[in-house]
């Protein structure tokens, strides 16, 4: 597993870990105790080598699943070699997260990586081959050709594929047929003769296709990841250089990643006082997938809207299997989306994105002893990050023909990518790009500083009397500046010439959407802190810690930049007690409490008032200028994020430590979170952010561990993670809208868990034509339901989008130089909603799931059934103007799954060379293992049918984690 | 702010067909739409007037803070006027107004003060006459976007006029006029706009480079999309009733830009929509219409109605032959010349004063026909409103209704605002 974010599910007890898409780059969803904060955001820190590690774009909870091309930078630790690293902690309570303070309200990942080691030079090899296997249509539920053919032809006998459909600019099969039999040929025939005869032989061809569009999107692909990491030292200087390349020529043929890395960390020891460490780090990515543009949500019709979406996993999953890819002649067939043709395959070839990143970090350490007890501690790391995002979209791609279909006048009204002047309102709508495509680039960029100087003491008085005490100030920065830019008929085929039409720049400034644009973000970040423990005899231990934070996000106002964090912690080590010595089975006990207060920057920033420059909107250019907008109110009041958190935990080992365990059980009190209130609005703003909300949540982890088998040549070793978290909105007093609340996301409502997930209650199918009805927001039932309404009261909640419960199990088994390993994860307690499958219109276009085969056909249907019916070009038009049943129908009480799984995560079958080869061969250490990964989703909800319960497909550059073959060789010199 | 699909694709044909569920039920606009922006407007105001008097040297600022108290008055008075009972001399002193705010909220939940309608004419006039002398045309790059002069005077017109000080309100008309060519400042109805398609006269009415238009502002609605469906309905009964015959004997040339709009819509191409998509190419997004606040036409109305009730009703008749000049077809002054025996004449009155506002409401009746501007001669005049549903049923807003004043937003209560009787 390359993201070593993933590497921590099931591992860790208390943290979830959801693949929402499994893209190279692509952040997982990780939630360490629950989510801490309603609308801001709920990811932990990450911290390498005591370095907080900044992201380069901050991806918000929604954007995180949206697909969109920027989630592709979303993983912090995408540039981390996962062989550098030495090992994980996973910090969770206040007390342990105090030391890192403001932005530890979610949690902290520390990564320790490895460093050099006094010997002689240690030479260690690694090689990972894999290969993903391509989807099938056996794991999902959808109709084969001929099905669908026999819903096509349904959909025509109910007058909806009618010649017509040429005009809607979306068509396949029938709609080629109607356009054959009206035009002709070079020679004057019609393309196709109009007879039934004809039309019955045209169609078999296309009922016997059975297109299996994961064969032809996707390929058993190589995976693989070498690393060379070279280990030595003295006792003066010891050094750590790695290497490693990896590489994956692409699971879906869109995709194809490389990723270079380097690190080299020195540690020098110029005397017993003084020691001194540097580390480079370094990392280049290149990757490419298929172009995307960003998602709009779009509450009017309830869906979200994407252009040009060619995402290879939801094209399969929503294209007819009647459509074909080739002609019977082998050449590429093309269909029509936008009023242009279309073909899949072309199109991943001429619709592209690239990405680089390039990511250098330089840190130092120095370690000086000012005397024996004290000792004074500087890191400093510098980093820079440089990422692009080129969005290629050649003149043979639809995205760039359908900015010129106007082949008529039906076309020209009805393609909205033609140009509207508004100075000639009887003009017909126009073509403005009339060459070329386009060369869309978007970069990120950061530079970040962070530094810590710290001096601690440490001494032992009398033998029993241990201090320990340490005070440190850390300043960080982050400059990250984004820039943008849409360049508008970039010819590929002619040499890369642009040519641009001036009113394509016309609309764009007309519409206020400029076509290039560039943005700075300054973060500083001062923060002052200081801890102080004593232990009495090793038996009683007691930690008090304080910190003060500083950041310029909330602006100028001294109140609210300023944030005393403290905790205060205890633990008492019975198994040191008197009373304890005879208790031989025990071989460690500890108690644990503590209890603190931690804090995160919220979502809003109007601690003074904020001011945007816009270009206000105005129907002509004449009469556009740039203004100030006032986009928030000053709130005097505003202040941090924070939360109150009690822990105890009991660790314990029993038998010489072959049965160790581990149990916490928290509180926490989140208050001051951020929400959205409403106000009389004289003020000038009817809804403020406002640190209005609160939650409250609790929790028990559980970590246990055990070498149950313990002999010469075998063992078995088992361990098994549990975590659960119960959160609930206490206060909240915003308003969403049902909107907010159904989608597959969830949303915030008081007196539920955060990301609670709500649906339409549907009230069954109308008995006169089979299309859904569900309760509106005035609670009649209704085919309409007002998405963008506030009442919620007729909403049906569903349960909460995270998992409650998380964890994992896993068996080890040794016998000589074989070990066996498998690891479960499971999580349970949450919600799902199923993909969007249903829709007003089906063109001859799309994919129906199989749960159309028991749709709604006659009268009477509705008793049996509650699969809605495929509406007909009559009850079509006589739905409710502004009415979306079919999509409401998706948002409904129908569509919803629980989320409980169980997945065999990984089997994995090592051998280890003895030792006594190993001599012979003049090497350390040498192992193949064969692992497999995600081979089996052992339960899930039956309903999903197929969709992975932890995957949103929202398209773009989303794509699903998959079933992985691995070898790897592990060698040491 | 609410989305709502693109209509444009459809082109804007003239056969709309919109249902109830739409209409009534599904895209309510509330009074409180209204309360928040005049609200959102006053805050933008209070700020920049905070900004200038703590500016190094304020006197740079001059023309801005006119411009900034110009539009704090404005908004404040028309809050007063929609949620508060209309100006009278006396009742005023007792009448609840609206919070009229002067500095720049800091707090999340604050508490307010309605007052009376006395005093926020007082404060409103303050704000107007302060403003007025430092407004500068100078600082404008789009004039009628902004309190220009002319918008400014024309507002002090309507705000005397409301007022009852009449020889105040004609004075700032005049400051309108200034140039004297009064007819080139009103709508060519009777000839430019004639000769315009309806597509061609939505893109125009509400257009900068219309000299009459002095003072647009741009809001998000979907006023555009609804103005002439049957909420709001102009069939032929009201179409008549506004449209059939006028004083002066001719005939209206807004006739001859009426179109029909489904059975029984009357529609006059006016309020066009401007709608912004959420992306270059997205389907959907928010519609806008631009408003045309202040325009000439008003302004010549007020200065008609204030000579009337000064007793100068010459120069009121002599303003009103000149709008008639552009609104009649084939105008002709020796047959269509509105005196004061005509007028009388026309509403069988001998009271001269009362024929020629008469004259002057009917006018302003036809003038801004589906564009909402009667309410405020409604409220004036408490002139009692009948609609008549589409099923026939009859709903009469009385002089004294209640209704008149809309209610304030439940939310305000937060405020410690009391809302209005019903």
């Amino acid at each position: 597993m390359v993201d070593v974010s993933r590497m921590l599910e099931g591992r860790a007890a208390g943290v979830s870990i959801q693949n929402v898409s499994g893209s190279f780059g692509a952040a997982p969803k990780v939630r360490v105790r629950g989510a801490t904060s309603i609308n801001g955001d709920n990811k932990p820190l990450w911290v390498v080598d005591n370095v907080v590690l900044e992201d380069i774009v901050n991806i918000s909870n929604d954007q995180l699943s949206s697909g969109d091309p920027t989630t592709l930078l979303g993983s912090a630790v995408a540039g981390l070699n996962a062989n550098d690293i030495e090992s994980f902690a996973i910090l969770k309570d206040a007390a342990a997260t105090a030391l890192y303070g403001a932005r530890a309200m979610n949690g902290v990942v520390v990564i320790t990586t490895k460093k050099g080691r006094v010997g002689k030079p240690v030479i260690t090899y690694t090689g990972n081959f894999s290969t993903q296997l391509k989807p099938s249509y056996r794991e999902y539920n959808i109709m084969n050709s001929a099905e669908q053919m026999g819903v096509l032809s349904e959909l025509e006998g109910l007058g909806v594929l009618t010649p017509n459909i040429i005009d809607n600019g979306n068509y396949g099969i029938f709609g080629k047929w109607y356009n054959g039999v009206s035009q002709m040929d070079a020679n004057g025939n019609y393309i196709y003769p109009n007879t039934p005869e004809a039309m019955t032989a045209y169609l078999q061809r296309y009922a016997k296709a059975n297109t299996d569009w994961y064969d032809l999107l996707f390929n058993n692909n190589l995976l693989q990841e070498h690393s060379l990491s070279i280990s030595f030292g003295t006792d003066k200087s010891q050094s750590y250089f790695s290497t490693s390349f990896y590489n994956d020529n692409g699971w879906a043929i869109s995709d194809r990643v490389s990723r270079y890395t380097l690190n080299f960390r020195n540690n020098y020891t110029f005397s017993d006082r003084l020691k001194v460490g540097f580390s480079t780090l370094a990392s280049v990515r290149q990757q490419r997938a298929a172009g995307s543009l960003g998602r709009n949500p779009n509450p009017v019709e309830g869906q979200f809207d994407r252009d040009f979406d060619i995402n290879p996993f939801s094209y399969a999953l929503n294209s007819s299997r009647a459509v074909t890819a080739y002609n019977e002649d082998g050449s590429r067939e093309f269909f029509t989306r936008n009023f242009a043709p279309f073909n899949i395959l072309t199109e991943l070839e001429n619709n592209w994105l690239n990405i680089n990143v390039v990511d250098l970090r330089l840190q130092g350490d120095l370690n000086y002893k000012l005397t024996n007890d004290l000792k004074y501690e500087f890191v400093g790391a510098l980093r820079y990050v440089k990422s692009s995002r080129e969005h290629q979209i050649t003149e043979n791609a639809n995205m760039a023909n359908a900015y010129r279909a106007a082949g008529n006048s039906t076309i020209r009204t009805r393609n909205r990518f033609l140009y509207r002047d508004p100075d000639n309102p009887e003009a017909e709508p126009e073509v403005v790009l009339p060459y070329g495509g386009f060369y869309n680039r978007a970069e990120d960029q950061l530079v970040s500083y962070d530094f810590r100087n710290s001096l601690n003491y440490t001494k032992t008085f009398d033998d029993v009397h241990s201090l320990n005490l340490l005070a440190g100030m850390q300043v960080k920065s982050a400059d990250r500046q984004n820039f943008n830019n849409t360049g508008y008929g970039y010819q590929y085929g002619n040499g890369g010439v642009p040519f641009v039409d001036y009113r394509i720049l016309k609309q764009t400034i007309e519409t206020n959407f400029p076509y290039y644009g560039m943005s700075k973000d300054y973060d500083r970040f001062v923060a002052f802190y200081g801890s102080a423990g004593y232990s009495y005899d090793a038996k009683y231990n007691l930690t008090g810690t304080v910190r003060y934070d500083g950041s310029n996000r909330l602006g100028s106002s001294r109140t609210a930049r300023w944030l005393p964090t403290w905790s205060v912690a205890g633990s008492w080590n019975l198994d040191r007690e008197d009373f304890m010595e005879n208790v031989e089975k025990v071989s460690y006990l500890t108690l644990r409490a503590s209890y603190g207060l931690t804090a995160s920057m919220g979502p809003a920033t109007n601690s003074t008032i904020v001011l945007r420059n816009i270009n206000a909107a105005r129907p002509y250019v004449t009469e556009s200028e740039s203004v100030i907008q006032l986009a928030a109110l000053e709130n005097a009041d505003l202040t941090w994020e924070k939360s109150n958190t009690a822990n105890v935990g009991i660790d314990a080992g029993f038998f010489d430590q072959r049965l160790t365990m581990s149990l916490d059980g928290y509180t926490r009190k989140s208050f001051d979170l951020i929400s959205i209130i409403r106000t009389s609005g004289i003020g000038g703003e009817a809804e403020k952010a406002a640190n209005y909300a609160d939650m409250s949540s609790w929790g028990t982890e559980v970590l246990i561990g055990g070498q149950i088998i313990k002999k010469k040549d075998w063992g078995w070793r088992t361990n098994l993670t549990f975590g659960y978290n119960h959160n609930e909105i206490t206060r909240a007093e915003n308003r969403p809208r049902i909107f907010d609340l159904v989608v597959p996301e969830g949303g915030n409502v008081q007196g539920y868990p955060v990301r609670s997930l709500f649906s339409l209650k549907f009230a069954g199918l109308d008995p006169q034509n089979g299309v859904p009805m569900f309760m509106d927001e005035t609670g009649k039932p209704s085919q309409a339901v007002y998405l963008q309404d506030q009442n919620i009261a007729y909403l049906q909640y569903e349960g909460q989008v995270d998992p409650t419960i998380t964890g994992g199990f896993s068996n080890t088994f040794n016998y000589k130089e074989f070990t066996l390993n498998f690891f479960l994860t499971y999580q349970w307690g949450n919600t799902i909603r199923l993909n969007p499958v249903f829709k007003t219109d089906y063109s001859d276009l799309d994919a129906l799931p199989r749960e159309f085969m028991n749709r709604w056909a006659l009268r009477g249907d509705e008793a049996f059934t509650s699969v809605p019916s495929l509406m007909g070009a009559y009850e079509k038009a006589h739905v409710e103007s502004g009415a979306y049943p079919y999509n409401n129908y998706n948002y409904s009480t129908q569509r919803v799954a629980r989320g409980d799984f169980i997945r065999l995560k990984t089997v994995s079958l090592a051998y280890n060379v003895p030792p006594k080869l190993l001599n012979r061969l003049h090497m350390n250490a040498v192992s193949i293992t064969a692992a497999t990964t995600n081979p089996w989703l052992i339960y899930s909800d039956r309903r999903l049918f197929g969709q992975d319960p932890e995957f949103f497909n929202a398209g773009g550059v989303a794509l699903p984690i998959q079933k992985q073959y691995t070898l790897s060789l592990k060698v040491g010199i | 702010m609410r989305q709502t699909k693109v209509l444009a694709g459809i082109p804007k044909t003239l056969t709309w067909t919109l249902t109830c569920s739409v209409l009534c039920g599904k895209t309510r606009r509330f009074p409180e739409y209204y309360w928040n922006a005049c609200y959102a407007a006053i805050a933008v105001a209070n700020q920049a007037l905070e900004t200038i008097s703590k500016a190094k040297d304020p006197s740079l600022y001059t023309a801005q803070k006119g411009e900034a108290l110009l539009a704090r008055a404005y908004a404040h008075f028309m809050l007063v006027t929609t949620f508060s009972e209309t100006y009278d001399p006396t009742a005023s002193a007792t009448d609840p107004g609206i919070p009229y705010v002067t500095v720049p909220e800091k707090e999340v939940i604050k508490q307010y003060e309605r007052k009376t309608v006395k005093y926020v004419y007082e404060m409103i006039e303050k704000d107007l006459l302060t403003g007025l002398p430092l407004i500068s045309d100078n600082l404008y790059s789009v004039p009628r976007y902004h309190f220009n002069r002319a918008a400014a005077n024309a507002f002090a017109c309507r705000f005397y006029l409301f007022k009852q000080d009449f020889a105040t309100s004609a004075s700032y008309a005049s400051l309108v006029f200034s140039t004297g060519n009064i007819t080139a400042m009103l709508r060519p109805w009777n000839t430019t706009y004639l000769t315009l398609t309806y597509n061609e006269l939505w893109a125009t009415y509400a257009k900068a480079t219309e000299p009459a238009n002095l003072l647009l502002i741009h809001t998000p609605s979907a006023w555009g999309r609804y103005y002439f469906t049957f909420r709001y309905a102009m069939n032929s009964t009201v179409r008549d009733a506004i449209f059939a015959t006028n004083p002066t004997g001719g005939t209206w040339a807004f006739r001859n830009q009426t179109y029909t709009s489904g059975e029984q819509n009357y529609m006059i191409p006016k309020i066009n929509e401007h709608f912004l998509r959420s992306s270059v190419n997205a389907d959907i997004g928010t519609a806008n219409v631009v408003v045309p606040a202040l325009t000439a036409e008003e302004v010549l109305f007020n200065r008609a109605e204030a000579n009337t009730y000064l007793g100068q009703t010459d120069a009121a008749l002599a303003d009103l032959n000149v709008y008639a000049a552009t609104r009649i077809l084939n105008y002709n002054a020796a047959t269509h010349v509105l005196t004061a025996a005509k007028v009388r004449n026309y509403y069988g009155t001998n009271n001269t004063q009362l024929a020629i506002i008469r004259t002057i409401l009917d006018f302003k009746r036809a003038e801004y026909a589906q564009e909402g501007m009667r309410w405020l001669d409604i409220l004036r005049y408490r002139i009692p409103v009948t609609h008549t549903t589409a099923e026939g049923e009859i709903e009469v807003l009385e002089a004294d209704d209640k209704r008149r004043l809309f209610q304030i937003p439940q939310s305000a209560e937060l405020s410690g605002i009391e809302l209005n009787p019903r």
